[in-house]
Parts: structure tokens; C-alpha cells; sequence
């Protein structure tokens, strides 16, 4: 097989592939973010709270 | 937290299904195009590419053809989802093309002896990339949303004309690029045939998985904007 259908054939694998890897790490990484911001704020809500207790 | 944001941020089953049926549609089509597609007779193996090469380009102009659409929608509707469709489809339509010209210029070389020709398709095709790359800098450019999604609207719907345009080339102007599709039928034995129709099967199945996976991206950094805005509202 010629060298420049392997190539082609190599691109055509590898950038659907890497698409759909790197979306899909991005998307880990804002849901990630996503997360410790309801983290804080709900910390904050009950900070908040307990203030209002004592 | 609202049902429809909570499942947006893992893989929904739909889209789980169409990634596997995606993968296995590419493994037939690539199948096909070593093992059941013949060997041309003037050009042998390194004709095999074309089948893949017409289908990232025929799925690459689909993809600016959603954009173009979307983009109508979005300066009629105003929605943010038409906004988000037009932006995901331009990102993949881009990958796709690239695939195009780059796979392009890996079987103009042993066959015209050349990697690039500034002939009429080559040309368009790469001012159309150009144009392309220039819409996904407009996309990252710090620009107030509504603003930012007006003009890529805009730019969407103008850069579409490079997409008739790379279409009629080789029909309109004298050009090296062979023309496989005319009025006359489709210059193929019946499994070339089949293998290309498998093939742009197969790139359409991905084009819309990634398409899909790109506007849940989208949705989830929506949504991780709204809770700043929200938060930042709150401490003020």
C-alpha cells in the first residue's frame, strides 16, 4: 500500500478521534469547575446560617 | 439544580449510542474501501483515499451548510441555541475540510506529481479554510455574547457562498480536479459506488455525534456562566 494512503488514511482516524477526545476533556474540566463552585457556594449558604444563629 | 442541567454533564445514552454506531459505520467503511472497493486501474491503491476525501469534503460543506442555517435562525429567532448549532457545526465542518485538503494534497502528489496547484477548486478550497479558521478566532474573541453571535451569524451566512462555489469550480472553470459527479452519472463501477455512499454514511454519523458532543460543551459552559454571574450578583 502506498505510504500516502496510509498517511491519509492516519489523518482521517486521528482527527475525528482527537475532536471528540479533547471536547470531551473539556467538558470534564468545566463540569469539575462547575462542581467546586456549588461546593462554595452552598458552604457559603450555610455559613451564612449559621451566623444568622448565634 | 434543574433536571435537564444535571444531565448534561455526563454522557447521555443517546449519545453513547450514536458514538458506538459512529465507530462501527467508520471500521465498515474503512472495510470497505481495502477490502471490498476494487483497484483503479489507472491510479491502483492510492485511489483509495478518494472515498474518504469526497466524504469529508461532501460532510465538511453539510457542516457550513448548518451553520448558514443556524445563523438565519438565530438573527430571526434570537435564540442562544441556534447560536450554539451555528458555532459547533463550523468548528467540525472546519475539521472536516481540513481533512479534505490535506488528504487532498497526499493523493495530488503521486498523481500529479505536485502536493498543491493554485488551480480554481484548490484555490477556493483554500480561501474557504481561511475564512473558516477566521470564524473560529471570532469565536474565541472577548466580545459581549449577543454581539459575538450576531457576527459570527453574519459571517456564517456570507462565508457559506465558498461551499457553491468549490461545488461549481470544476464544472464552471478548466481544472485539473477531476469531476466524478456530473449530469452524465457517476464515472464509478457499482462498488466504488457503494463504498463512497458508505463512506459519507459514516462521516455523517460522526459529523453529528461530534456536533452533538460540541453543543453539550457549549450548554455546560452556559450553564458554569450563569452560577458565576449568580454568585458574583449574590456577594454584591
Amino acid at each position: 500500500m502506498p505510504i500516502y494512503v496510509t498517511v491519509a488514511y492516519v489523518v482521517f482516524s486521528a482527527v475525528p478521534l482527537g475532536l471528540a477526545v479533547s471536547t470531551y476533556l473539556r467538558r470534564k474540566r468545566v463540569v469539575r469547575e462547575l462542581r467546586r463552585l456549588e461546593a462554595t457556594s452552598s458552604e457559603g449558604h450555610a455559613l451564612g446560617r449559621r451566623g444568622r444563629n448565634t | 439544580m434543574a433536571e435537564e442541567e444535571s444531565t448534561r454533564r455526563g454522557p447521555r445514552r443517546v449519545d453513547m449510542v450514536l458514538a458506538a454506531l459512529s465507530g462501527a459505520a467508520y471500521l465498515g467503511a474503512m472495510w470497505m474501501v481495502f477490502g471490498y472497493a476494487p483497484r483503479e486501474a489507472t491510479m491502483g491503491d492510492v485511489q483509495r483515499i478518494f472515498y474518504f476525501h469526497v466524504a469529508s469534503a461532501w460532510v465538511g460543506f453539510f457542516g457550513f451548510f448548518v451553520t448558514f442555517a443556524a445563523g438565519f435562525a438565530y438573527l430571526l429567532r434570537g435564540a442562544r441555541r441556534w447560536d450554539i448549532l451555528a458555532g459547533a457545526s463550523a468548528e467540525i465542518g472546519l475539521a472536516f475540510i481540513t481533512m479534505t485538503l490535506v488528504t487532498g494534497m497526499l493523493w495530488a502528489r503521486p498523481v500529479w506529481g505536485v502536493y498543491w496547484t493554485w488551480e480554481p477548486r484548490l484555490t477556493i478550497s483554500a480561501v474557504q479554510w481561511l475564512l473558516y479558521v477566521a470564524y473560529a478566532m471570532l469565536r474565541r474573541s472577548v466580545m459581549e455574547t449577543e454581539r459575538q453571535a450576531r457576527f459570527a451569524a453574519v459571517y456564517g451566512i456570507v462565508a457559506f457562498v465558498t461551499v457553491p462555489l468549490s461545488w461549481f469550480a470544476i464544472r464552471w472553470w478548466r481544472t485539473i480536479h477531476p469531476v466524478v459527479i456530473s449530469a452524465e452519472g457517476m464515472a464509478m463501477t457499482p462498488r466504488m459506488v457503494h463504498t463512497l455512499v458508505a463512506s459519507v454514511g459514516a462521516f455523517t454519523l460522526v459529523y453529528v455525534t461530534l456536533v452533538r458532543q460540541r453543543i453539550t460543551l457549549e450548554q455546560v459552559r452556559d450553564d458554569l456562566a450563569a452560577l458565576r454571574f449568580a454568585q458574583e450578583s449574590g456577594e454584591r
